[in-house]
């Protein structure tokens, strides 16, 4: 039998909720200072990718290393579509199950991928990340062949 | 975490049992249709890919217990909302024909109905595995 939660930790679980909706809202509307708002200026932030491909992966530490990696990213890309498959919020955590596509403006190539993010929020901005891909496939989505192993 | 997620309860008891190889624990866990996938190249990952039903998942979790051997799984977060709960693990592997180790975080997001998980959506840095496996640097 599951414990109730308290009355605290319901709205926490509330807070961060709204927290990673005002997030994604930003994110897919490209509203950059919005999203920037949202990062605590000391931020941890990884993404498990090979840095050699995508400039914006690997672990960044603070806000403005985070928005020079976002820059990068925009530069090179385009989020046409992104959707939430599953949402969860707990406490001051939350997580995302999302699909998404991405143009690659160089050379017009459609990026499909999906990703498990992992946000933890303080007083309504994220302070962690962690972000997953089938970062090899992504790889190959990007260079436009297979690589041989 | 939270513990009081529905999904919680039974998502900790799949891993205590997959922690302690005990399959059939496990497998009493999962429902019987369950969709699995793991986003990573099958071609690579003997984990990798899509399955339905429990058979098909167990057939893959013998054939990784034929190349790999689990020696370290550790959850480091548990993030769970009704039927929900996404566990982020570092895990150490040692490649049976090698004895090369491989070193991980996996992501798993699970969605459990009356106490059995239906559906897992699961990650790894593939690249980064692909290469530890591979025992090189894979350039792109």
């Amino acid at each position: 039998m599951p414990l109730q939660p308290s009355q605290q930790a319901l709205q926490k679980t509330e807070q961060t909720r709204t927290a990673l909706a005002n997030l994604l809202g930003a994110f897919t509307g490209g509203d950059r200072e919005r999203l920037a708002a949202c990062y605590d200026d000391d931020v941890d932030w990884l993404f498990l990718a090979p840095a050699s491909v995508f400039p914006f992966a690997g672990k960044r530490r603070g806000k403005v290393e985070v928005f020079k990696g976002f820059a990068t990213l925009f530069q090179s890309y385009r989020v046409t579509e992104y959707y939430v498959e599953a949402m969860l919020a707990d406490g001051d955590w939350a997580s995302t199950y999302s699909v998404g596509q991405m143009l690659q403006l160089s050379t017009q190539r459609t990026i499909r991928l999906r990703t498990g993010n992992f946000y933890r929020f303080r007083d309504g901005k994220v302070i962690e990340y962690r972000g997953f891909t089938d970062s090899l496939d992504i790889v190959e989505q990007v260079l436009g062949r297979e690589l041989d192993f | 975490m939270s513990a009081h997620a529905p999904a919680y309860a039974t998502v900790m008891e799949v891993h205590d049992a997959f922690r302690r190889s005990d399959y059939f624990r496990m497998a009493a866990l999962y429902a019987r249709d369950v969709e699995w996938t793991m986003h990573a190249p099958e071609s690579i990952f003997p984990v990798g890919g899509r399955r339905r039903g429990k058979g098909a998942v167990f057939l893959m979790l013998l054939n990784i217990g034929l190349h790999y051997r689990f020696d370290r799984y550790e959850i480091e977060d548990v993030i769970a909302e009704g039927d929900w709960a996404a566990v982020v693990a570092d895990v150490t592997i040692t490649q049976r024909s090698t004895g090369r180790i491989i070193r991980c975080r996996t992501a798993g997001f699970n969605q459990v109905r009356d106490g059995k998980v239906v559906a897992y959506r699961g990650f790894i840095d593939s690249f980064d595995a692909a290469e530890q496996i591979l025992g090189r640097t894979i350039v792109p």
